[in-house]
């Protein structure tokens, strides 16, 4: 949410010390949305581009929403559906099952996680993103995202049981 | 058969997504051109991570991708096209002619062509911003032509995967799309279809 515009000296002082490690994290979660290295890329540089004549925050929060609302503007100018409503899905149990994080074959071989990933609409990959690698609690992907903690508990639940139904389609093919 | 947990493997899948360094050199200019950016305390170690993410991103290009056909090549980077059109974004720069983009698009690594075919058509150049083009650091130019309609033609260096790009016209979500190579560039022009 930007709320204000920071003073040059603000913004001085906000630089982050590790330039490179935000532009990977930034990039990835990028990738996340996209599933496609030039657009990942082109985002990361619309965001740095906004936040830098919006004199914004270059906190990791601040820079994912940014890349965030950029993929959202693309893609709703091009007429793509890309976040459905799962607010039905509310009363989804919080207790993770067991088999969520399951022990798999290396799917990283032959492209296998690559393809089932580009199947999950952007939503559910950048959910199961925040999760997995950034750590993120429902909480804070709700903040994030602005949708309810349920909603996400739920969305994350059934990305990582099409995930698995899509890498076993796979892994069955000959 | 080795297992690992789906977690660990999704981790490692995204550990291997790495911006390129090109594009982190143009966001770092960026940065130190808008905002004063703190120097590293210790710039080796910068120098040194960039080349281990090139290291990396060899080895990984090379056991784990089949290089793109020159058509896929083609088609993504129409499909690129057509989107950046459409999407009509603010232009960085507002010239009125080649030479003086050129001179305003300092970042670029090559030499901005006007295509004879931009002249050919009376096309009028109005602004540009930077973009990337499958990877690359390209130029999005902003032409119109004599009815006041924008045409939006990319520039970019022909190397890499781009250096077998297959010459074509593309039709995406309503626009026209031409793919083709001129001094050493790749033009990729798209237009709205008549």
């Amino acid at each position: 949410m930007r709320t204000r515009t920071s003073t040059p000296a603000e913004q001085q002082r906000e630089m982050p010390d590790d330039v490179d490690g935000l532009l990977d994290r930034a990039y990835r979660y990028a990738f996340s949305l996209a599933h496609d290295a030039a657009e990942a890329e082109d985002l990361l540089q619309d965001a740095c581009l906004s936040i830098l004549a919006s004199g914004g925050s270059w906190e990791r929060s601040y820079v994912f929403a940014t890349i965030r609302n950029r993929f959202i503007d693309r893609y709703r100018r091009n007429r793509k559906i890309l976040f459905l409503s799962l607010d039905r899905d509310d009363d989804r149990s919080e207790e993770e099952p067991a088999d969520l994080n399951w022990e798999a074959p290396d799917v990283l071989q032959n492209g296998l996680l690559d393809r089932a990933l580009g199947s999950l609409r952007a939503e559910e990959r950048e959910t199961l993103y925040l999760a997995v690698v950034e750590g993120c609690t429902a909480k804070e992907i709700a903040e994030l995202t602005s949708r309810p903690r349920g909603t996400i508990l739920s969305l994350l639940y059934r990305t990582k049981a099409k995930l698995r139904d899509l890498l076993g389609k796979q892994q069955a093919l000959p | 058969m080795k297992t690992k947990k789906i977690d660990d493997q999704i981790r490692e899948y995204y550990a291997w997504q790495r911006p390129s360094p090109q594009i982190v050199a143009r966001v770092k200019q960026m940065m130190r051109a808008g905002a004063p950016v703190r120097s590293l305390r210790r710039p080796w170690m910068g120098i040194a991570a960039a080349v281990a993410i090139a290291l990396t991103a060899l080895v990984w290009t090379t056991a784990h991708r089949i290089p793109p056909s020159p058509q896929q090549v083609a088609a993504s980077v129409a499909r690129q096209a057509a989107f950046g059109h459409n999407e009509k974004q603010q232009l960085e720069f507002r010239v009125t002619d080649c030479a003086e983009l050129q001179r305003q698009m300092k970042s670029l690594d090559f030499t901005l062509v006007e295509p004879a075919m931009m002249r050919e058509m009376n096309m009028r150049i109005v602004g540009a911003r930077y973009a990337t083009l499958a990877g690359a650091m390209a130029a999005q130019i902003v032409y119109v032509d004599s009815h006041g309609v924008p045409c939006t033609l990319y520039e970019v260096r022909s190397a890499n995967q781009l250096a077998r790009i297959a010459p074509g016209e593309h039709q995406i979500d309503g626009v026209r799309v031409a793919v083709w190579k001129e001094k050493g560039l790749v033009m990729v022009l798209a237009r709205p279809m008549a």
